[in-house]
């Protein structure tokens, strides 16, 4: 029986040693394991960022040209031929813009597309997000309906002085134009400089009085924030729709009809649009006649959107602004073609299940404005 | 039961114990080595992919409409004691750079190079051939042995199409 107790307590003494020795061991080669591994997925983000960002892929053009994802042989955002970091805007609104598919002949190419795309389908998850270098926010002063407080911040919330602010307002209204009712726009300018808080007015309140006698539809208010080339632009609208897609050199108008808020099969009637578009540059606005005007019916129907080829659109507009009427009423529209700031993927929030990601920033140009681009990637499941 | 049996039960019980012990801690041990194998592998691949797209960047982004880019690559010559092949194909529609050891056949490693396979503007060299720059011939394959002299990657622009492609490089005049 002794001896027994005495082998037990052997067998124990050796179990117990090499326990201790795994329990310290193995921790020490996995943490270094997970060390390299987590290197090596910041290597992974690296390389998945440099084909996004510095490759036009291929078509080049796919974000005109390619109407369907699996027409895209290679991913890339980068504008052909453009600078370093110069991102091709048509293929941003591709990415990002939900309503295409509504009111363009184009698809989305949505998170799970561009992750087959770029070949980490099922292994990685990202996400991609766009945001101003210069945070400008807009707000109606307290005094006057047409007088603004513009302030402008880093991302951080500190505020930017001496910042050059230009303001454009775009009013429209309806008058008479012989026997029929047209689209006017009213245009003025306004320069500021940001003082020590990051904050300018600009007054437009002159205006008022011009208006007051008009059928008003909307206005739209451009800024465009300059810091010492450092460039951001904003808008700020009133009763506006985003109503129309800018893609190359088309216009693209079509019915949201969420947007207009309508119920029934016929989702609320024909929506009408008015031939004048105003085109939106950094230098000018210019208003353009649209060729042939045709009543946009509900998504569905034959029609349920409509394309304008406009010269000149191209390369600088940031914005078109037109005139829809739908069942009585005049509405202001506006086509983007700068985003203000847009996320495609899943946020990665502390909560999530995600393991570990890593998170790269780096600073684009997109129609000679300067954006954040975040990049996060992480692995959807680890080996 | 006299003691003598009692010992040899006891004794031949630790020894067993022993050995199973020192078989697990074995098994570990390889476990272990596997996996750093593993990770050094797609080190490797990911290196090399990262490479090729750092490459492929430069090419697009460069105003020459004819251009030869050539990095060499720093590899190890051996994982865990052993030599491993170094392969561009093709998985899933997508070009993809393998890393496989020649023992440890089951240890492979591969990183995604983000081209479709289908691109006629992009193309990754999977033949055998040679290409001469200047005083330098870099001999190309779809394989590369991790014992090669002086590995490179390599790209050639012509107009808009880009190929590229690993080998090794020795100088003409030697």
């Amino acid at each position: 029986m002794r001896v027994s107790v005495e082998y037990l307590v052997s067998a124990l003494l050796f179990l117990a040693l090499i326990s201790i020795i795994t329990l310290i061991l193995i921790p020490n080669i996995i943490s270094y394991v997970i060390h390299v591994e987590e290197g090596q997925l910041q290597v992974e983000a690296e390389k998945i960022l440099t084909q996004i960002l510095l490759s036009p892929g291929d078509p080049p053009d796919w974000g005109v040209s390619a109407t369907y994802p699996y027409e895209i042989r290679v991913f890339g955002l980068a504008r052909y031929k453009g600078l370093l970091y110069e991102l091709d805007m048509n293929k941003l609104i591709r990415i990002y813009e939900n309503s295409i598919e509504n009111i363009t002949d184009k698809c989305l190419i949505d998170v799970d597309n561009i992750a087959r795309l770029l070949g980490i389908e099922g292994r990685y998850g990202f996400s991609l997000s766009l945001t101003p270098v210069l945070n400008v926010t807009i707000r109606i002063a307290n005094d006057s309906e047409y007088c603004f407080m513009i302030k402008v911040t880093t991302h951080e919330e500190i505020p930017v002085p001496n910042v050059n602010v230009t303001a454009i307002f775009l009013t429209a209204y309806i008058d008479h134009y012989g026997d029929e009712n047209a689209t006017f726009y009213v245009r003025d300018q306004k320069f500021a400089v940001t003082d020590y808080n990051g904050v300018a007015y600009v007054d437009f309140s002159e205006l008022s009085e011009e208006l007051a006698d008009r059928k008003l539809v909307g206005w739209s208010l451009i800024i465009y924030a300059d810091f010492y080339g450092i460039k951001s632009v904003a808008s700020y609208s009133n009763d506006t729709t985003l109503f129309g897609i800018i893609l190359s050199n088309y216009l693209y108008i079509g019915h949201v009809e969420e947007i207009l808020n309508v119920t029934g099969r016929h989702g609320g009637g024909a929506v009408h649009l008015h031939s004048a578009v105003a085109l939106v540059t950094p230098e000018s606005i210019e208003t353009v006649v649209l060729s042939r005007v045709l009543p946009i019916t509900p998504i569905g129907s034959a029609r349920p959107y409509v394309i304008f080829e406009i010269e000149g659109l191209e390369d600088k507009a940031l914005m078109a602004v037109f005139v829809i009427k739908n069942k009585g009423r005049y509405k202001l529209a506006v086509a983007y073609r700068v985003p203000l700031h847009f996320r495609v993927g899943a946020p990665l929030m502390t909560s999530s299940p995600v393991a570990r990601g890593v998170h790269l920033r780096r600073i684009v140009l997109v129609e000679g404005y300067l954006y954040y681009l975040d990049f996060t990637l992480w692995r959807l499941s680890e080996w | 039961m006299s003691s003598a049996v009692a010992h040899t039960i006891c004794f031949t019980a630790l020894l067993v114990f022993s050995i199973v012990i020192v078989q697990f801690a074995q098994n570990i041990q390889q476990k272990s080595v596997e996996r750093a194998a593993m990770t050094c592998a797609s080190e490797i691949a990911l290196r090399i992919s990262q490479d090729i797209v750092s490459l492929m960047a430069i090419a697009e982004k460069s105003n020459s409409s004819k251009l030869v880019l050539i990095k060499k690559i720093n590899i190890p010559t051996h994982i865990a004691n052993q030599g491993y092949v170094i392969k561009l194909t093709t998985m899933n529609g997508f070009y993809v750079v393998v890393v496989k050891l020649d023992m440890w056949s089951w240890i492979e490693a591969w990183s995604e190079i983000p081209v479709n396979s289908s691109s006629t503007n992009i193309i990754v060299m999977l033949e055998e051939g040679s290409l001469t720059y200047e005083n330098y011939v870099i001999h190309y394959s779809s394989e590369l042995l991790s014992g090669a002299k002086d590995p490179v990657v390599w790209l050639v622009k012509d107009g808009d199409r880009i190929t590229v492609g690993i080998g090794v490089m020795e100088c003409a005049s030697q």
